[in-house]
């Protein structure tokens, strides 16, 4: 527990920033005042060229006239009561950015979601395969040995490929016309095949004496696995799951193929229509950002399941 | 003052500022339909021309190859040569638009997959791919080029690439045309390799590369952009009997009714202006 002045001092402080925000975005110009700065030049000049963009970030606005022909372009800031003409230097680097910035995140949102639901459910699926492998019905064993060795074995990026492009030819009625759903068919059968890896190992690590002991304590193979092993398996097969996570947040780049819009793909995108490398600073943070929550998360994970060590 | 000039893109940008992802959102929605367009496409006014959704035309492209499409500012707003062509052609069918951003690699296999009807992307066409789609009239003309550094030593015949960094982007026509040259013995040269155009023009600025094979529209766009860092040096029409490349809008194989309306609409739209119009607008 903290104590009280301090519960009171981060309160005070929470309220004084809000009241600066909601000041902040009162006074801020209005969208005509911002849009009427772009030179009257620009304008008359481009005719049908003209593109303009403009943004709200309830704390501040921006807005950003082009000649799109010549790229000369016009961008102006406006917050507190004031428009600033951003147009060179680092001012104008970070408008950059900040316009991308709604691109991006709509990118993030697709891969964040397609990773996490991909893990998960290749994680469920990875259960049904390691225990299956670890058989000793060989037509089990063989079948998911041989499912392992093929999603394993050939790049995600050709299984993508042909469930999205392939099926469809092979047989309409394996048409998956969602987007995403054919990428998180394909993310999460691969996924599945290395999942189903770590955790056979996490349950191979644990010593063969246990299941003799829990053996001679009555414990049927199911009781073994569910009471005694897969609790202390877990543990083990934490931290090469959160690999495998931060590896398939990587891997979501390549739903590009597909005509997904993940983060790399807006970036690329953005990057090749603007001739603009620089977006790739921005892009690559979100990224880390993204990549350091989810590792917060699995160090937590771990912490609570050491219990059992 | 300005939204009022700005016509089409700010409006879009405006849409997509709440929501970044609405186009692909939107797309994602359309699945279930697409699967009998036959079926429910049998009392809406538009199903003779062959829409897999219909009412809606689906086009694919690849957004990145300015200036035929390229994203605005925000990021988010298709703009371009295409962008423009597809918007009137959906206006004279009488069907709203939808777009997909496909990766160039991926695009022909979508249209044979029917993930969309068309593809309006600077899609050159060729006898080759010809077997595998059917092709509108052509709607613009195009050479191929070669792209060097302003101020160095200009390349300006084909002669000139031997023993030279060559970058092209894959799978287009400037990859075939190079393909060809160096199959017949006419030429040899280091291949320099791109998923996108415009790493071609960022290698040829930071001068790992002495050239870049393009077409000569897109050469005209980036040049446009940035007049001091490169020019054209040598064309392909200068070169005896050598034909211009064209580009059409590319439709599955089959699709009679869709081909034969995109045809009208193209027809229309030459006769009324507007795709000169289009054409003076983005090329100089």
């Amino acid at each position: 527990m903290k104590p009280l002045h301090k519960k009171i001092i981060h309160a005070a402080a929470v309220v004084i920033l809000l009241t600066a925000c909601v000041l902040l975005s009162l006074y801020k110009p209005s969208r005509e005042q911002l849009d009427n700065s772009v030179s009257d030049e620009l304008i008359t000049d481009a005719g049908n060229n003209f593109s303009g963009v403009y943004y709200d970030f309830w704390l501040f606005n921006i807005t950003r006239g082009r000649n799109v022909k010549t790229a000369v372009s016009e961008t102006f800031i406006g917050a507190a009561g004031r428009i600033l003409s951003v147009n060179e230097g680092f001012g104008r680097s970070m408008a950059d950015v900040i316009l991308w910035l709604p691109a991006l995140a709509g990118g993030a949102r697709v891969t964040v979601s397609l990773t996490i639901c991909a893990v998960l459910a290749g994680l469920f699926l990875s259960i049904f395969l390691a225990l299956g492998k670890i058989s000793k019905n060989p037509v089990i064993s063989g079948f998911c040995g041989a499912y392992i060795f093929f999603f394993r074995g050939s790049p995600l990026l050709m299984q993508l490929f042909f469930i999205y492009y392939g099926l469809p030819v092979i047989n309409p009625a394996l048409t998956i016309n969602n987007k995403f759903f054919a990428a998180f068919v394909a993310f999460t059968l691969n996924t599945g095949a290395y999942c189903a890896e770590i955790i056979r190992a996490a349950i191979q690590s644990i010593d063969k004496g246990q299941f003799e002991a829990s053996r001679v304590l009555g414990l049927t193979y199911g009781q073994t696995m569910r009471i005694v092993i897969i609790p202390q398996s877990i543990r083990r097969l934490l931290p090469p799951v959160a690999n495998e996570f931060i590896m398939i947040l990587k891997d979501a780049s390549l739903v590009s193929i597909i005509a997904l819009a993940d983060l790399t793909h807006v970036t690329r995108s953005i990057s090749s229509s603007a001739s603009n490398v620089m977006v790739y600073i921005p892009a690559m943070i979100i990224y880390l950002i993204i990549t350091a929550f989810f590792t917060a998360i699995f160090t937590r994970l771990e912490k609570r399941f050491s219990l059992y060590q | 003052m300005l939204s009022g000039c700005t016509g089409e893109p700010p409006s879009a940008a405006q849409k997509s500022a709440s929501q970044p992802v609405a186009s692909t959102e939107a797309i994602q929605d359309v699945p279930e339909v697409s699967e009998q367009p036959a079926d429910t496409g049998s009392d809406a006014p538009q199903d003779d021309l062959g829409l897999l959704v219909p009412g809606v035309l689906q086009v694919g492209c690849e957004i990145g190859y300015p200036p035929f499409e390229y994203y605005a500012d925000d990021g988010v707003t298709p703009i371009g040569v295409d962008i423009d062509l597809g918007d009137a052609i959906a206006e004279e069918l009488g069907v709203s638009i939808e777009r997909q951003d496909t990766a160039w690699d991926g695009i022909f296999a979508g249209l044979a997959a029917k993930k969309y009807d068309v593809i309006i992307s600077a899609v050159t066409i060729s006898a080759e791919r010809m077997e595998n789609m059917d092709f509108s009239t052509p709607y613009i003309e195009n050479w191929q080029s070669i792209v060097v550094k302003r101020g160095g030593s200009p390349i300006t015949e084909l002669k000139g690439l031997e023993g030279k960094n060559v970058a092209y982007q894959d799978a287009t026509t400037s990859d075939e045309y190079l393909d060809d040259l160096i199959n017949t013995g006419v030429l040899s040269c280091e291949r320099f390799e791109y998923a996108k155009v415009m790493n071609c023009f960022d290698d040829l600025n930071l001068g790992r590369v002495n050239a870049v094979l393009c077409d000569s529209t897109v050469a005209d766009g980036y040049i446009s952009r940035e007049p001091d860092k490169f020019e054209i040096s040598w064309l392909q029409s200068s070169e005896p009997g050598a034909e211009a490349e064209t580009f059409g809008i590319a439709i599955d194989k089959g699709n009679e009714k869709l081909l034969n309306a995109i045809n009208e609409a193209l027809k229309k739209l030459d006769e009324s202006g507007k795709l000169d119009e289009i054409r003076k607008n983005w090329f100089s």
